[in-house]
């Protein structure tokens, strides 16, 4: 019997993996574990992830009657699913248009959009909140989904995506006596599913995830998104209280990970980025 | 005349559905733009209401002010830092998992959660992780590597490499996945010519891999400098909004944010701020452009 | 029908968009609030009885506090409605300045609103509170220099205190058991404390372990040491409200805290790992500290097994002081129910409405009249906070006092960590803050 020889470089490879997953997982474990932990042991020296003292009073707290975290997290629900639904739209109206109608100043169009996607977003904190103001929306839902209610990268994909895809469906029904609007809610989106699929999942995470627009626009505590209620919390207790903002974290981060786990393939494709893919 | 009618209706269908996209674009980018550009002129009082013109006045005065150039100083080396260390790891850990391995496709998953986590939360997880009384003091003093415990995020020595190392955790995931996409085209040949010249893997990957992913990595250096250099939301949470202690973690888009928004009620130069925070953006992109063009060129 | 919808939305997204192309140009702005003569005139005082303001609405700005303020504040609510037969609604900020400072903008400022004395300064100068006529809120019963706190650059009086809060010292009496040691015989001098405290770290990490508990907590902040860094006539501030941190008074006061940082035993709670003083008094990290009386009730129901006594602060350059902080009701300026608000102000900083208040959550009266009234001086310890008043300066800086507090922080935390020496931070500070409250 021969055992196959492994080659040293292999070992090398195996331990760039093993050492890079568990530096990945390492902070995460931390997180679940000091869940579960009543605060005493968190910063008593404590070194191991297990406990027999265990239990779910952080979990409890946090998701008690007197929290809002279970408001927040309806709160970023809404957002979300509001946004993401928003964007979906807008974002494959305006690739639709780029790739199938033709019309005068397209192209201008085109190269405008990918001018402002070079825009530096931190540069438009102030105009947008003294906009947002005027508009009368501070401390409302718009204000966060609004000036993200569209989303140049997934324009571009939408538009790659129409591009490529076969113009045949959609000119059968046009003999058929389907108008452009019929045909584009009717026939293209269905078709265009497994790209909105892709756009839904990284806007959806955008949404949740965002921290600066909540922070700014947002004033009421009731209005508050689960990341601004997460750090207002953790802030309030002057960051000590580390058991409960644990608990608080692991919330925050479960919806993602669930739609992680459900959507794997659309996030391993590295299409996020590069519609032009 | 009926082709004419509908070339018309075309027009207008296209117009329409573009329309709600350059209309919030427009909104939220382009007059923004503009509005911030002109805020960077203007001393603007928010309770008079008043916009008073001040010609350059605010730029001159960003010279003597020691916390922007702090802030300067600030963002620059966490964006150096930061940049360098995410895209050598993003690249070695892209070549590693696109070899043929067992079990790669469990490693890439794993590797891929910190992308999904919100800053707020990854911030809170990493400064639980370096409190004074947290695992990683735990473990550092079990090791022996320190003999008495230390004030990760109080002690300015140590709180800008904090965010710097959470930095790196949560955006290395990200564009080692564009690299992986980029490596899946790679043509299988170049590697089987090496192996034939008995390459080992780090030759193959310094004389193959690397050279071969430059344009994508002029890609990623660029978003990753782009990225850095805007850092906001660490920072604000890591030290409460203050960019403390001691404005050792204070970056640029923080400053700006405290100007507009803090007691100095100084929207107009936070906008100044603003505005030269896109200017350093814009240089520092022309550049790495432009040295990866010449570097082409040979 | 989905035609409809989309063209429906893209009709909103119009309208919403010339809305906004119109109004966002600061031309178009949204007025603010232009203080006008007329109405800085001060309501007449009404001292009539029930009935005038039935079916009236009142909005209170506050901040939220914990259940138990917010339980005392409902009773006021109820009392007052009871009273008056008006309605009132409280509108709870959670960022309070930034958050008001919106409303003063936007014209929708509360009626009647919390004042803290550290704002007051920066209130007084956007013009936005209405003055008060001293009798009508019964100035006189009030301790002086509560009053004074809230008299602005014209003279007049702009709010009235709702309550107080002074700073004392805490000691640990099981630890100084434990070392062998009774309050009598801690220093009653700062100075001293620069002897005493290495001593009795010594004896503190031979008691518990090297490094489990500190001798004594302090929070590197003006609003903590500006009675320091004040004394013997030094003051950080000129009379423009400008920094004047790097002058050899204040310079000299310094040194105090910088004697103390140096004997080892003297730590920010931070430098612990803990959040504030009582969190790190309570958990037994720290046997002395100074802290206000706010961290009574909360060392009594978090940490009833902590045993401590509280004292007198110590004196400095042969003086006794401390810091006192207060928050005040103000009226806006644009208010339509002035009269109405006034009469919450008198109820809430009168007897009856004070003594709920300060009753129910351990802040200190403003008044003598409600010290006796809730007989602060049956808890001698809560009496020794009261007794500060006497010679306690109110945490009230001027228009700048944040921003001066931010390079504070900012850059003596260096030099108490070592990267800096003291000259060059003050001098740092200064310029920093100098630089940007402007010119």
């Amino acid at each position: 019997m021969r055992i196959k020889k492994i080659s040293p470089g292999r070992i090398i490879l195996y331990m760039v993996l093993i050492i890079a997953s568990a530096a990945t997982l390492y902070p995460f474990l931390w997180m679940i574990s000091a869940s579960f932990l009543p605060l005493a042991e968190i910063v008593g020296g404590n070194m191991s992830l297990v406990s027999p003292n265990m239990s779910l009073d952080n979990y409890r707290f946090v998701l008690g009657l007197t929290s809002l975290f279970p408001r927040w997290f309806l709160n970023s629900f809404i957002v979300a699913l509001v946004g993401t639904t928003i964007n979906v739209i807008f974002n494959s109206m305006a690739g639709y248009s780029l790739a199938r109608l033709t019309f005068p100043g397209r192209n201008k169009i085109y190269f405008g959009l990918l001018a402002l996607i070079m825009v530096p977003g931190q540069v438009l904190l102030i105009p947008n909140y003294l906009i947002m103001n005027a508009m009368g929306m501070l401390d409302t839902f718009a204000a966060i989904t609004l000036p993200a209610a569209v989303n140049i990268a997934y324009i571009f994909m939408m538009r790659q995506f129409f591009i490529n895809f076969s113009t045949d469906v959609e000119e059968a029904a046009s003999i058929d006596g389907l108008g452009r609007y019929a045909r584009f809610f009717r026939i293209s989106l269905p078709l265009a599913r497994p790209a909105i699929a892709t756009q839904s999942v990284f806007v959806f995470m955008g949404f949740w995830n965002e921290f600066v627009r909540p922070m700014l626009y947002l004033q009421t505590q009731e209005n508050f998104t689960i990341t601004l209620g997460l750090q207002t919390f953790s802030s309030r207790h002057a960051g000590t209280q580390w058991a409960q903002t644990m608990a608080a974290a692991c919330i925050t981060v479960l919806p993602i990970i669930i739609i992680y786990f459900v959507f794997n393939n659309f996030f391993l494709t590295g299409r996020r980025m590069d519609g032009e893919k | 005349m009926f082709r004419l009618k509908r070339r018309k209706q075309e027009w207008l269908q296209g117009y329409l559905f573009v329309a709600p996209s350059i209309i919030i674009l427009g909104i939220f980018i382009c007059l923004a733009v503009l509005f911030v550009i002109y805020l960077s002129f203007h001393r603007v009082n928010l309770f008079q209401n008043t916009y008073e013109f001040v010609g350059l006045e605010n730029f001159i005065r960003l010279r003597l002010d020691h916390t922007a150039m702090r802030a300067i100083r600030n963002t620059l080396t966490f964006s150096a830092v930061v940049v360098t260390a995410q895209t050598m790891l993003a690249l070695i850990l892209a070549y590693v998992l696109s070899s043929n391995i067992r079990g790669r496709k469990l490693f890439r998953s794993v590797l891929f959660l910190p992308t999904l986590t919100s800053s707020a939360a990854l911030t809170l997880i990493f400064m639980f992780m370096f409190n004074i009384q947290g695992p990683v003091n735990n473990m550092l003093l079990d090791v022996d590597i320190l003999s008495e415990r230390i004030n990760f995020l109080q002690n300015t020595r140590f709180t800008l490499p904090v965010i710097m190392v959470m930095n790196i955790w949560s955006t290395v995931p990200f564009y080692m996945t564009l690299y992986i996409a980029s490596l899946v085209d790679m043509p299988s040949n170049l590697y089987e010519a090496a192996s034939i010249d008995g390459a080992n893997v780090v030759q193959k990957f310094f004389r193959i891999t690397v050279p071969y992913l430059r344009p994508i990595t002029t890609f990623v250096l660029l978003t990753g400098i782009i990225g850095t250099l805007q850092m906001f939301d660490q920072a604000y949470i890591f030290s409460d909004g203050s960019g403390g202690p001691a404005n050792s973690t204070l970056t640029i888009a923080l400053l700006v944010y405290r100007y507009a928004f803090g007691p100095q009620n100084a929207m107009g130069y936070a906008a100044t701020l603003a505005v030269i925070l896109a200017l350093i953006i814009l240089t520092i992109s022309l550049i790495v452009n432009r040295i990866n063009k010449e570097e082409r060129v040979y | 029908m989905k035609r409809k919808i989309s063209l429906i939305l893209i009709c909103a997204l119009l309208v919403l968009s010339v809305a906004a192309c119109t109004s966002a140009p600061p031309e178009a702005a949204p007025e603010a609030p232009a203080p006008t003569p007329e109405a800085a005139t001060p309501a007449p005082p009404v001292d009539d009885d029930d009935g005038d303001f039935a079916g009236r609405e009142l909005v209170v700005g506050i901040w939220g506090g914990n259940d138990t303020e917010m339980a005392a504040m409902e009773e006021m609510r109820l009392n007052f409605e009871a009273m008056t037969g008006a309605s009132v609604t409280f509108r709870v900020y959670t960022d309070y300045n930034m958050q008001i400072q919106a409303d003063f903008i936007a014209g929708t400022a509360p009626d009647v609103f919390y004042v803290d004395a550290n704002m007051f300064p920066f209130f007084d100068s956007l013009g936005v509170l209405a003055p008060l006529d001293r009798q009508a809120v019964d100035a006189d019963a009030f301790y002086t220099n509560l009053v004074d706190t809230f008299v602005g650059t014209s003279g007049q009086l702009y709010a009235v205190s709702k309550d107080f809060s002074t700073l004392a010292l805490y000691v640990n009496l099981d630890m100084l058991e434990e070392v062998g040691l009774t309050v009598d015989d801690l220093p009653t001098a700062w100075e001293d404390f620069v002897e005493f405290l290495p001593a009795f770290q010594a004896q503190l990490d031979e008691a518990y372990g090297a490094g489990a508990v500190a001798a004594m907590s302090y929070n590197l902040e003006l609003a903590r040491n500006l009675h320091l860094l004040n004394r013997g006539g030094a003051s950080v501030i000129g009379p423009d409200g400008r920094a004047t941190l790097d002058t050899p008074g204040v310079l000299e006061n310094f040194q105090l805290i910088m004697d103390l940082v140096e004997t080892g035993a003297y730590q920010r709670p931070q430098d612990l790992g803990l959040g504030w003083n009582g969190e790190a008094f309570g958990v037994g990290r720290v046997a002395i500290m100074d802290e206000g009386n706010w961290v009574y009730n909360f060392l009594r129901t978090e940490f009833s097994d902590v045993n401590f006594a509280v004292l007198n602060m110590p004196s400095f350059r042969g003086e006794v002081s401390s810091m006192m902080f207060t928050v005040g009701y103000g009226m806006f300026i644009d208010s339509e129910n002035q009269d109405l608000a006034l009469e919450w102000i008198r109820y809430a900083t009168g007897v009856d409405g004070m003594a709920i208040f300060t009753g129910a959550t351990g802040v200190l009266p403003s008044r003598q009249d409600v010290a006796d009234k809730i007989d602060v001086a049956a808890d001698p310890f809560l009496q020794i906070h009261l007794d500060q008043v006497q010679h306690a300066i109110p945490w009230s800086m001027g228009l700048y006092s944040s921003i001066i507090n931010d390079e504070y922080m900012n850059f003596l935390l260096e030099a108490v960590q070592g990267n800096m020496t003291v000259e060059e931070a003050m001098r740092l500070a200064e310029e920093q803050a100098n630089f940007q409250i402007g010119g």
